[in-house]
């Protein structure tokens, strides 16, 4: 099995299996690009610094074997499914600043699988909140003032299910 | 890193995820104006507007909201509810057009005059505009409750030119309809030609479906025998009947009903007595081969139904509401009765708490040989 270099934007070296890091569409692309041959220079990954490209690898290698996702882009089953597997609750079991890190990286590196998860745990921090807890949760300050938040919550509380 | 590093994108994307629903997506545009902004697009998107009054739970601030963030509703109702909600004044209609201008996303339309008798003028005004401005509009629900009132003529039509690529667009056209007078059947009969006049051929292509409900019929049958039987409707593919007077439709509609895929008999009246009327209902069909109520109607009209039983070759789902049949004798005499729908596989019932979904099985030969109840 062929090994690749990745390169994070803290001038980090890090040796992934090339299947591992295909999981990536971004780095996937450009290794056809280059005809697949990337053995003796690192790939450049500049949004991402060591520890976020760290844990993202330990994510594709634990789902180095899934399926690939559907190729429909705008398919909304992705948004559907409410499960998260329990491997992946553990993995997302970090502080926010690294979880929002994970999420920004998934999306730089199109990594879907992994960007709706972090999707997901963020959605499920945020359900059954009320407007302050939800501030509170996230550190959140209310720009609203407070006319502007009353008229906003009296327009639209009606489609409250 | 807060959240707040996440782009716009991301953000909409965590929002939209079918974890939360439309009340967490409230308190969410109340968070921060960034969040709003992000999140409100969406909650509008979900929702079906009610305009102008619902049961009450509507008044002018929430509509205003609504006509704010109009240009992302994709599911718009217009209700007709009750006296306060009529339009009676040209003025009136025009300003109703104007709102509904706003709403150019809408995909799923409807229109329901309740217990007001919106004159016919000002519906088919209403209903040509709404055509006409909302180009995305596919699916349009027409309800409409007929007491006595005035006949809708065809110079009730306003001169609305509406191309017919337009009307091809439609995918899926729903009636229904509450007879409720004595010459309410008259004003059914006029109401659904003149539709049909406004919608061009696209009856002919769209999923229709009708529903036709029949209350305080008295007086009703010398009504429907002056009217002639010349409408025809093809590509009916769900058709359900609500009352004690199953048979007038069939008096009324010369229908294609060989598209029709659902069959439902709704209401059997006498909740005492259901079993035993839906039973002998059965017998009925079995006997006559018509789908008449015979045991309600007391030999009233019984005897005019043409609606048979026959006609409906390639229903697949058969559903009866307010009765649940009570033993295998009486899963029996349905079976019967099934065994001349070649295509059923499906026999419903429903009362207001459940409904009871038996799966049908059938010899080599075509018969049925069980009809078991599904998960069991």
């Amino acid at each position: 099995m062929s090994t690749i270099k990745l390169l994070s934007s803290d001038n980090a070296e890090l040796a992934v299996d090339k299947e591992v890091a295909e999981r990536s569409i971004l780095i996937k692309n450009m290794l056809e690009d280059v005809g697949g041959d990337m053995s003796d220079q690192a790939i450049p990954i500049p949004n991402v610094n060591e520890a976020v490209l760290r844990k993202v690898i330990e994510w594709c290698e634990h789902h180095k074997s899934d399926p690939p996702p559907p190729a429909d882009e705008d398919s909304d089953s992705r948004k559907k499914s409410t499960d998260i597997e329990e491997w992946d609750q553990k993995f997302m079991q970090v502080d926010q600043e690294m979880l929002f890190e994970i999420i920004l990286a998934a999306n730089y590196l199109d990594i879907k699988p992994l960007l709706d998860v972090g999707c997901k745990t963020v959605a499920n921090m945020i359900k059954g909140k009320s407007p302050e807890e939800i501030r509170k949760t996230f550190n959140i300050q209310n720009d609203f003032t407070p006319e502007e938040e009353d008229q906003i919550r009296r327009e639209n509380e009606w489609a409250e299910e | 890193m807060p959240i707040s590093m996440l782009p716009n994108e991301l953000l909409s994307w965590i929002f939209s995820n079918r974890n939360l629903d439309n009340r967490d997506r409230t308190h969410i545009s109340q968070v921060c104006t960034r969040w709003a902004a992000i999140v409100l697009p969406d909650i509008y998107r979900r929702c079906t507007v009610n305009y102008p009054v619902k049961y009450n739970l509507w008044n002018y601030t929430d509509f205003q909201a609504c006509v704010k963030h109009g240009s992302y509703v994709k599911s718009l109702s217009l209700w007709f509810h009750n006296s306060e909600d009529v339009v009676d004044s040209s003025s009136e209609v025009k300003e109703l057009t104007k709102t509904i201008a706003k709403f150019p996303q809408v995909t799923t339309f409807s229109i329901t005059d309740k217990y007001t008798n919106l004159p016919w003028w000002h519906f088919w005004k209403i209903l040509n505009c709404s055509i006409k401005t909302m180009p995305n509009m596919r699916c349009l629900t027409i309800r409409r409750h007929l007491t006595n009132g005035h006949i809708p003529l065809e110079k009730h039509i306003p001169r609305i030119n509406i191309s017919p690529a337009r009307l091809q667009q439609l995918e899926e056209v729903t009636i229904y309809i509450l007879v409720e007078s004595d010459n309410a059947a008259e004003i059914f009969y006029h109401f659904m030609r003149l539709l049909i006049k406004v919608l061009g051929d696209v009856h002919l292509r769209v999923k229709f479906k009708i529903d036709v409900r029949l209350r305080k019929a008295k007086g009703i049958r010398t009504n429907f025998n002056k009217i002639p039987q010349t409408w025809s409707i093809k590509n009916l593919e769900e058709l359900s009947f609500k009352g004690s007077g199953v048979y007038l439709p069939g008096d009324l509609i010369t229908a294609d009903f060989s598209k029709v895929k659902m069959l439902k008999i709704q209401d059997i009246e006498c909740k005492d007595l259901m079993a035993e009327v839906a039973i002998l209902f059965a017998q009925y069909i079995l006997y006559t081969g018509l789908l008449i109520l015979p045991v309600l109607q007391q030999n009233h009209y019984g005897d005019k139904g043409n609606l048979r039983l026959s006609d409906f070759e390639n229903v697949e789902v058969f559903e009866i509401n307010n009765y649940i049949p009570a033993n295998r004798r009486e899963i029996g005499t349905w079976s019967r009765v099934l065994n001349h729908l070649p295509k059923i596989r499906e026999f419903r019932f429903a009362d207001a708490y459940s409904v009871a979904s038996f799966m049908i099985s059938r010899s080599p030969d075509g018969l049925i040989v069980d009809i078991k109840r599904r998960g069991m």
